[in-house]
């Protein structure tokens, strides 16, 4: 309840955009796939990339060399625990640029090292296919906690056919009070053809079921399977 | 907070309840795991089992192309982690399915999980203690190694040479459970030498071959469990000592008793030791029954002796060779590149400290089936100038002969007389008994101690103080 209480605070605040895409200069959008970003190259967040710090206290989205899961690479991004004083809850979004998708059968997958998860965080990934900005409420969540957990890059892979033909934002949002260390690298948008990053895992959080990608069948054709 | 869960119904007797995961694209020459965590609700009720299925086709259980991969007998109320080698899928593409036929229980599934374990190009690795010598020709010879590798392990066997000659024949191996592999060599005859190399695989097909071993069916033959080679001297510094080497009889359970001809050692120093041997049912010192008792012997710095224990037989299943009265910075011959633990043992105080992996005493043995003692002379009687004289041959070892005699050969052994006692190899001026019948015995006196050739190194071989053991 105490987390709940201060998200519903810190989104009253006024929120504050760190780094927003000049609509003059902002690149095209994305229409080349797979479209891969590994945040290697350049100051953070990367072009097109736009950072939302709704809490406005110490750490936001940034990059950092202490994790990295891209070949050859030494950098991912990441959004830090707070400290543990008070208030000091973490909200804080890392949007992409417009990526056009052609059609269907396009995945968004990710790689994310989770340090210390624990209750009191959430890891959120959302979709938007009109404002880039949070606070135009435009984003849909479509998935929850997707890699809880610790110790290795997890590979998440999320269907986009939803969204065919259309142009859209991906959002991940970090939450949490005395949380854990989100770190997210080698973000990727291309046609879907399985799994094939690993370790993977579904936990099941997502509202969703079955969750993107599964399937079920009720061979038995009896509710309640 | 959530997880997938099947519920149960009851009012439709046939559940067939399928969660089917994305597209996985295993890599290939990966070892591949497939976890989950499962709990179940009623399961006192347990019904159809759970079961995760395989399919290298469609996702559509309908078309057929799915194959059982684990199953579950028994339900259980606690969150318990399962998991499913997929290592022979390893470079394919497949689906894999939850599936749910009970319409009593309840199955919760989260934390589905697939990873790559290893990527490895490194075969199995491979614990063995070679085989000894054998008396048994009657039975195959079983070589049993323990056997490791994450990606899991394919198959253990063994390639085998019979004398040194001929081709090299490949005996697969059976697993025994818990990382424990058997490969059988078939019974071979006596006086065979077989040569050895265990060979492993992983899942991956990545392959571990051991160090070549060599071992001989014999009888007699000699137990001993170093490599023939000396890396150094292992004492104890403080007081006097003892050192025991624990054997397994070979002929255990046969009817035949198990002799011990000779017991061979090398010592650093000067030295006098008394040799003893004990009879057990334990795999390890204890319940000792003394069948020899101490015989002092003078043993020469760095001098391999042999001394003969005739007529020394038992039946326990294990028998246990003792040096007694050490002096205190002597030491006995060693060797670091094999160890067999519970059988090398060096005594202080009042206990028997297992040398355990840091090597193994090369005190030896010579064993045979029991009945063979010295070989028996062949007798033949020749025509002399003063009657008939008996001749015999030479006996190896033999000290002296008796000579029996009796004029009716049909009695019973205890009948005949004995006649002379000689060391030469004839006997003549037989006078009354010239018309007798005779056979001649062998003999040997007891515990004759000969020296050997020595290591013959040419530095000092090192010394190990054997008080380490004790920290």
């Amino acid at each position: 309840m105490r987390a709940r209480s201060l998200v519903l605070m810190v989104l009253l605040a006024a929120s504050a955009v760190l780094a927003a895409a000049d609509p003059q200069t902002a690149p095209a959008d994305r229409t080349t796939f797979p479209w891969l970003e590994d945040f290697e190259t350049g100051p953070f967040p990367p072009a097109g990339w736009d950072v939302y710090d709704w809490d406005e206290n110490n750490y936001c989205w940034g990059d950092t060399q202490d994790q990295n899961h891209s070949p050859g690479g030494n950098t991912s991004a990441v959004h830090y625990r707070g400290t543990g004083a008070n208030f000091d809850y973490e909200e804080g979004w890392l949007v992409s640029p417009a990526i056009q998708l052609p059609g269907p059968g396009y995945s968004l997958s990710f790689r994310a090292y989770n340090v210390d998860p624990n209750a009191w965080g959430q890891n959120i990934i959302l979709v938007s296919s009109g404002s880039s900005d949070p606070e135009d409420g435009q984003f849909e969540e479509i998935s929850y906690n997707p890699v809880p957990l610790a110790g290795d890059w997890y590979h998440y892979e999320i269907d986009l056919s939803a969204w065919a033909g259309l142009t859209i934002h991906v959002a991940f949002l970090y939450s949490g009070w005395e949380a854990h260390d989100w770190y997210l690298d080698d973000v990727q948008i291309s046609q879907y053809d399985g799994i094939g990053g690993f370790p993977w895992c579904e936990n099941f959080e997502f509202y969703q079921f079955p969750p993107s990608l599964w399937s079920f069948y009720d061979l038995d054709g009896v509710d309640g399977s | 907070m959530n997880s997938a869960c099947h519920w149960y119904c009851l009012d439709q007797p046939l559940q067939d309840g399928w969660l089917v995961s994305p597209l996985l694209q295993l890599p290939a020459e990966s070892a591949i795991e497939f976890s989950f965590w499962g709990k179940n609700t009623l399961y006192d009720v347990y019904g159809a089992p759970n079961s995760v299925w395989l399919s290298e086709g469609s996702p559509d259980p309908d078309d057929g192309d799915y194959v059982q991969v684990w199953t579950d007998t028994d339900g259980y109320d606690f969150w318990d982690q399962k998991s499913v080698i997929l290592n022979d899928w390893a470079g394919s593409e497949v689906y894999l399915a939850f599936r749910v036929q009970s319409q009593s229980h309840e199955w919760y599934v989260d934390n589905v999980m697939l990873q790559v374990t290893g990527n490895d190009i490194t075969g199995p690795s491979i614990s063995h203690y070679p085989m000894l010598n054998t008396l048994r020709n009657d039975i195959p010879c079983a070589l049993y190694a323990y056997v490791e590798d994450p990606a899991g392990v394919a198959y253990l066997g063994a390639y085998y040479q019979i004398n040194q000659a001929g081709d090299w024949i490949w005996q697969g191996g059976t697993d025994l459970g818990g990382g424990n592999w058997m490969a059988e060599i078939p019974a071979q005859q006596l006086g065979t030498e077989i040569s050895y190399v265990l060979v492993a695989s992983d899942f991956l097909n990545n392959l571990t071959y051991s160090q070549g071993y060599s071992f001989q069916v014999d009888d007699p033959v000699w137990l001993y469990y170093d490599s023939l080679g000396q890396t150094g001297w292992a004492g104890w510094n403080d007081c006097e000592w003892k050192l025991g080497v624990l054997y397994e009889n070979p002929l255990w359970g046969q009817p035949e008793q198990l002799q011990i001809n000779k017991v061979t050692a090398a010592f650093r120093l000067d030295d006098t030791v008394n040799l003893e041997i004990y009879s057990t049912n334990d795999p390890w010192p204890s319940n000792l029954v003394q069948i020899l008792a101490p015989q002092p012997q003078t043993v020469l710095a760095e001098q391999w002796i042999e001394i003969s224990t005739p007529d020394l037989e038992l039946d326990s299943h294990y028998f246990f060779i003792v040096y007694s009265g050490i002096n205190a910075t002597n030491g006995f011959a060693h060797d670091v590149s094999r160890s067999y633990p519970g059988n090398c043992y060096f005594h202080i105080d009042a206990d028997w400290i297992d040398l355990a992996n840091t090597g193994v005493f090369m005190l030896r043995v010579e064993v045979q089936t029991a009945g063979g003692g010295l070989a028996a002379p062949e007798l033949s009687i020749l025509s002399g100038s003063e009657g008939p004289e008996l001749h015999w041959t030479v006996v190896d070892g033999a000290d002296r002969y008796h000579v029996y005699s009796s004029d009716d050969p049909a009695v019973n052994q205890q009948y005949w007389g004995l006649f002379d006692t000689t060391e030469a190899l004839t006997l003549g001026a037989l006078g009354d008994a010239a018309r007798n019948f005779f056979y001649v015995i062998a003999e040997q006196d007891e515990l004759p101690t000969q020296v050997l050739p020595g290591p013959n190194r040419p530095v000092p071989l090192p010394f190990v103080d054997l008080r380490r053991h004790l920290k």
